[in-house]
């Protein structure tokens, strides 16, 4: 760790994140061990600035609900989902009795033996798994990281049943990733150059070229 | 390797233009520098993106030039090079053995035997001067056919080996942003497999090949694998803009949301309002 991160690169702490990168570069071009050999000092100085880097990435990760290194792997991008914690599904539970297997996979998934409870979901005969199989399957595909099993099981959840709020919500966690891409998209072709937006921007749409020069459409 | 990591060239400028064809060039002749004539045969725009990729991020010594060549021998065309090309070369030509070789396990198509045949050599050369590299390699394609010879259409797990096989591949060295370019590899890995299946469902399926999505053939599938697609890009973009890339930023960028999609458009069409060949918003 060090201090201050941004001091360590020479930038302030308002800086964009691509003059962040470029003060990294800048750095790391004069005390890269490479270009001094034997020099403990530029050594020592080389691992500052990559701690400084990681810290103002990581950092700006968690305040920006995305990431990458550690904090990205903690996360992994989706929050703590409990399959215990709803009590929608509990009230309509007291009105008819859970299947074994259900109670057994969440009883599971609360351990973080996500393994077995798929094994258990998979003792459910395939004509009578229904919403709430598929929402239990889309809860550990997830924390297995089996990011299409789990996308594809909660969008067959919701289809079950399409009023069930909390399998709308672990759908849309779970398709918060593709927004996170999307909005990267807009990102970056707000980036584009204005001068190439003449050649690929169709007539109806030139207007915005010197608007996304000035990159009011970035975030 | 697929060839799906390629840029719109239409959206880049001149002079990032010429910079990406040089940088293709360059891969080209240490192709042939390296392992003959023949191996250019396997050249391709995926590892392109490796040689920017880790071009930007080390920013080795470039040495440039221009020449003509046994495919443009009328025309001098720029090149540039460094240790990361020959890097990349190394890999292409062990990606492309150890693809015939698959094929030629799989479908017993006689070309892709007679291509392993050709690159069994360079494949041996290859894999001494990348070890680590080589072995992940081998052992992604060696559980890859397991899955597909026991039919297990599970695109997660089939996904997962290839993931493993790029992530090596990625990681140039060991420093500190080995663990980076590992995850980004293994996230490109992941997606361009997957890419690859949606892209061959229809042949697949017609001459019952493997394919992790079987189940979907015959279906309205271009908003179900646009999810799924863009789910596994997130985790691509993600890393990519951890590393302190500057240098060739925009064609790498440009690669990852707009390229990537160039032929996945063409199949499915385009999301609607969301071309990503049509540049900004």
């Amino acid at each position: 760790m060090v201090q201050d991160p941004y001091k360590t690169l020479g930038v302030s702490p308002d800086a964009t994140d691509e003059e962040i990168k470029k003060a990294y570069r800048d750095l790391a071009k004069k005390y890269h061990p490479d270009r001094n050999p034997g020099n403990e000092e530029a050594a020592r100085k080389m691992n500052d600035i990559n701690s400084a880097y990681d810290q103002i990435k990581n950092g700006t990760a968690q305040q920006q609900s995305y990431g990458s290194g550690a904090a990205y792997q903690q996360s992994y991008g989706w929050g703590g989902w409990d399959p215990w914690a709803n009590v929608w599904q509990q009230q309509q539970q007291q009105q008819q009795q859970e299947r074994s297997e259900y109670t057994a996979a969440k009883n599971y998934i609360r351990n973080g033996m996500y393994r077995e409870a798929l094994n258990a979901l998979g003792n459910v005969a395939a004509v009578e798994r229904d919403g709430k199989w598929y929402y239990l399957c889309a809860g550990a595909n997830m924390y297995l990281g089996n990011k299409i099993a789990a996308l594809e099981a909660a969008k067959r959840a919701v289809e079950f049943e399409p009023d069930n709020p909390e399998y709308q919500a672990l759908l849309q966690q779970l398709q918060s990733d593709g927004d996170f891409y999307d909005n990267y998209n807009v990102r970056y072709r707000s980036g584009i150059s204005p001068d190439r937006l003449c050649f690929t921007l169709c007539a109806a749409n030139a207007c915005l070229g010197p608007l996304c020069g000035f990159r009011v459409c970035c975030f | 390797m697929f060839g799906y990591l390629k840029a719109r060239t239409e959206l880049l400028d001149e002079e990032q233009l010429q910079r990406y064809r040089a940088c293709y060039c360059g891969l080209c002749r240490s192709l042939k520098e390296r392992y003959g004539q023949l191996s250019r045969l396997t050249l391709n725009y995926d590892m392109t993106f490796l040689v920017l990729l880790l071009g930007s991020l080390y920013e080795p010594e470039e040495r440039q030039g221009s020449g003509s060549c046994i495919a443009h021998p009328r025309q001098e065309r720029a090149w540039w090079r460094t240790e990361i090309t020959d890097y990349a070369a190394d890999l292409t030509v062990a990606l492309a053995y150890l693809k015939c070789w698959d094929d030629w396990n799989d479908d017993s198509d006689p070309l892709a035997l007679a291509e392993a045949a050709i690159l069994k050599r360079a494949y041996r050369t290859a894999a001494e001067r990348l070890p680590r590299q080589c072995r992940a390699a081998e052992e992604g394609v060696a559980a890859l056919s397991e899955l597909e010879k026991a039919r297990v259409e599970d695109p997660d797990r089939a996904a997962a080996c290839f993931a493993a096989l790029m992530g090596e591949c990625f990681r140039f060295r060991d420093d500190h942003w080995s663990g980076s370019l590992y995850r980004l590899g293994a996230a490109l890995g992941r997606f361009l497999y997957i890419m690859d299946a949606c892209m061959d469902l229809d042949g697949d399926a017609a001459f019952n090949r493997f394919n992790p999505f079987r189940r979907y053939y015959g279906l309205d599938n271009a908003a179900r694998f646009r999810d799924i697609l863009k789910l596994l890009l997130a985790d691509c973009v993600r890393e990519l803009d951890y590393l302190p890339l500057v240098q060739d930023a925009a064609i790498l960028n440009n690669i990852l949301c707009a390229g990537l999609w160039s032929q996945f458009e063409k199949k499915y069409g385009s999301e609607e309002g969301l071309d990503h060949g049509a540049g900004p918003l």
